[in-house]
């Protein structure tokens, strides 16, 4: 039996970390990512992962985020 | 007991290196140094150490370093072109703390100079040569036993006070040939070598700019910049009575002029006193072995109720400088163009004096 | 913060005390993600062993990329990364010695070092971070920085035609040599993973961003991610190296010859047989 992959259930933004580069912003291939109107420790408007059903893991923000700021949350699908 | 051997001052140097433990040289062909790296690709690997003729100088210093965070003790020598490109790498191992010796054999300078004769110019250099305030640790041999020697002592410095040294000779030292005295292993004390140790599960963090104990750069802040750099300086000022070392002679009867003098110099120095002593002058003796740090209270101490010094040299007359600020009434003998200065013209310069 | 990456980094950074001196978008924050991950994934397949890695780091930004890790890292001077390096590989060969050093440390002022170590087949892997000019100092030219280029040395052009790392390393000799952009994720880690696999001398040149600099006056563009479609644009794959108005990427070359240090090490051992009258 083939085991499907965990859903995404979340993007977590460090809030203390992200510098507002916004390259999750502009790579995301289904546009998960906006900009928000929270501020940051650093200074910069926080990107927010507000379509998260239209995810489709593939990974890309997590791995181009230069500081580390980007974790993806799996867990198991209904 | 060890034995007994006639050898060139470069041979005696690499022996008392590879007796200290120094196992990783790089090096670089440069007259009047080119004796120590040939000797050095003989020796080690007999040891099993590593020679490596880099590119250039500046390879040359910079593996010497790698090697000894890496774990072995390494050494580098070089002359005076050589030397003003490894200024950037004796900054490096000072403000990193790296244990290294660098020998230069001095040759005529400045530039290109005059390749096959000796002088003393580099004496300056060797304590102010590269950029920055810092304090650091030069040795002068007066023989080839004092290649020998000074090469262990050198070393041992160098760990003790995780801190380069330079081992300051000149080309006639380096290619003089002199019975000495090889001692056995064990005889001659030897420290263990030092590297940066990880802390707290975490591997070591060296870093070339001003840093903290853990090794985070520090340079943006005034005032933790300025504790990291006085306790770089004041690990050498601090210690200057535990590193200084001098040879004083012919001052059992308190003479008031003395003729102070370094390296080679000093054997005309005192065959010029024993000239005088020998014409009923009262005259005394002294040979600076540490050049820096500047042995200052040793020198006041030793030489109390002295009134003038004669400073035979060769160079422009660096050291009477420095002998000036101990208030003391200088006669320096700069002698530039590559000869040694002769024990008659120190003796007629002095009797000038004592009359 | 990522728990992945989190692992892998040093007191203070683990810890969410400091952050890394990256600009917003810089290259260099994203290539340190992709190391990390290289050698998590290898450590998972049980074919890299980092307690016996030591990281030598040049000066610069790209100097400062690996610096929030929590290996032994050996901050260099300008330049002298391929050289201390050298010597740390030949007094611990069996230690991983990786290098980061940016264009200019590495090409320019490092030119020399990197010719002979090239030469000398030293076993040291090399992640040259290539943002096309000097990025700490303030956006000055660099030997990578292409033709006609405007930058803070350059303000009326760059009169000078740029290097090739890759195929110089190639023309070396070099037994491992790569090319990729920092927008190439898979192939970056991938590249890592068999640089860090690879015996002897190692190259992977990485086309970062800097988009303070780069970005705003080399390319000309406002965003970090655009200087990604910048790259996706000028680049194209191939078995040859070639970087001028197309940037060629790939592997260039991936064998293997005797390493410097198998060579000094035997010729040591030799010597001490011969000592021993073992012939």
């Amino acid at each position: 039996m083939v085991r499907a992959k965990a859903r995404v259930v979340k993007i977590d933004v460090d809030k203390y970390l992200c510098k507002g580069c916004y390259i999750c912003v502009d790579k995301c291939p289904t546009k998960v990512f906006e900009v928000s109107n929270v501020i940051g420790d650093y200074g910069a408007f926080l990107p927010e992962a507000r379509h998260i059903e239209k995810c489709i893991d593939c990974g890309i923000c997590e791995l181009y985020c230069p500081d580390y700021a980007i974790t993806i949350v799996r867990g198991d699908g209904e | 007991m060890g034995r007994y051997s006639l050898m060139m001052g470069s041979e005696a140097l690499v022996r008392g290196a590879i007796y200290a433990g120094v196992r990783f040289y790089s090096g670089y062909p440069i007259t009047p140094a080119t004796e120590i790296a040939e000797y050095m690709s003989q020796l080690l690997p007999k040891v099993g150490g590593i020679f490596v003729q880099a590119e250039d100088e500046l390879a040359a210093i910079n593996m010497a370093i790698g090697a000894s965070v890496a774990g072995w003790k390494a050494m580098v020598a070089t002359s005076g072109p050589g030397f003003s490109l490894m200024q950037e790498g004796i900054g490096y191992a000072v403000n990193t703390e790296v244990p290294i010796v660098i020998v230069d054999v001095q040759r005529g300078g400045p530039s290109t100079g005059q390749p096959t004769l000796p002088s003393q110019q580099d004496v300056m250099q060797a304590r102010y040569g590269s950029h920055g305030s810092y304090e650091i640790i030069v040795l002068s041999p007066g023989n080839v036993q004092e290649m020998f020697y000074l090469a262990i002592d050198a070393m041992n410095l160098s760990e003790q006070y995780r801190t380069p040294v330079i081992l300051l000779t000149e080309e006639v030292t380096a290619h003089l040939w002199e019975k000495i005295y090889i001692p056995d292993p064990g005889e001659y004390p030897v420290l263990p070598h030092v590297t940066p140790t990880p802390q707290n599960g975490e591997g070591f963090l060296l870093e070339t700019q001003l840093h903290d104990e853990r090794g985070y750069n520090v340079a943006n802040d005034p005032e933790l910049s300025a504790k990291a750099l006085w306790r770089l300086i004041n690990k050498i000022r601090d210690n200057v009575d535990r590193i200084a070392r001098v040879d004083v002679q012919f001052n059992s009867d308190n003479p008031e002029v003395f003729i102070a003098s370094y390296g080679c110099s000093a054997r005309s120095a005192l065959a010029a006193v024993k000239m005088l002593r020998r014409d009923g002058y009262r005259v005394g003796y002294l040979r600076l072995i540490t050049l820096w740090p500047f042995p200052s209270q040793l020198i006041r101490s030793k030489l109390d109720g002295v009134h003038t010094i004669i400073v035979p040299e060769m160079n422009s007359g660096y050291m009477a400088e420095v002998f000036k600020t101990l208030g003391y009434n200088v006669i320096p003998l700069p002698k530039l163009g590559g000869e040694m200065p002769t024990p008659e013209e120190i003796y007629n310069t002095a009797r000038g004096v004592l009359e | 913060m990522n728990p992945l990456i989190q692992r892998y980094l040093r007191s203070e950074y683990a810890q969410g005390k400091r952050r890394t001196i990256f600009c917003p978008g810089c290259g260099n924050g994203i290539i340190l993600g992709y190391f990390v991950r290289a050698i998590d994934e290898l450590k998972r397949e049980g074919k890299f062993d980092d307690s016996r890695l030591y990281i030598v780091t040049g000066i610069g930004c790209s100097g400062n990329t690996p610096i929030p890790l929590k290996y032994n890292i050996v901050r260099a001077l300008h330049g002298r990364a391929l050289s201390v390096a050298t010597g740390i590989k030949l007094v611990r060969p069996d230690a991983e010695v990786v290098v980061f050093a940016g264009d200019g440390d590495l090409l320019s002022i490092g030119g020399n070092h990197f010719i002979h170590t090239i030469r000398r087949n030293v076993g040291v892997k090399v992640i040259l971070i290539n943002n096309m000019l000097y990025g700490m100092t303030g956006g000055q030219v660099a030997p990578t920085t292409p033709i006609n280029a405007i930058t803070h040395t350059t303000p009326y052009g760059n009169p000078e035609p740029p290097l090739d790392a890759c195929k110089l390393a190639v023309s070396l000799g070099a037994t491992y040599v790569a090319r990729w952009t920092v927008a190439l994720a898979r192939q970056c880690i991938q590249s890592i993973k068999e640089l860090l696999l690879h015996k002897g001398f190692g190259l992977l040149e990485c086309l970062s961003q800097c988009p303070v600099y780069q970005g705003r006056y080399v390319i000309g563009v406002d965003r970090p991610s655009k200087i990604m479609d910048y790259y996706l644009r000028i680049t194209e794959i191939s078995s040859e190296p070639r970087y001028g108005e197309k940037i060629t990427i790939g592997k260039f070359a991936d064998y293997e010859k005797p390493t410097y240090e198998e060579i000094v090490w035997s010729m040591i051992s030799k010597v001490g047989r011969v000592m021993h009258g073992e012939g």
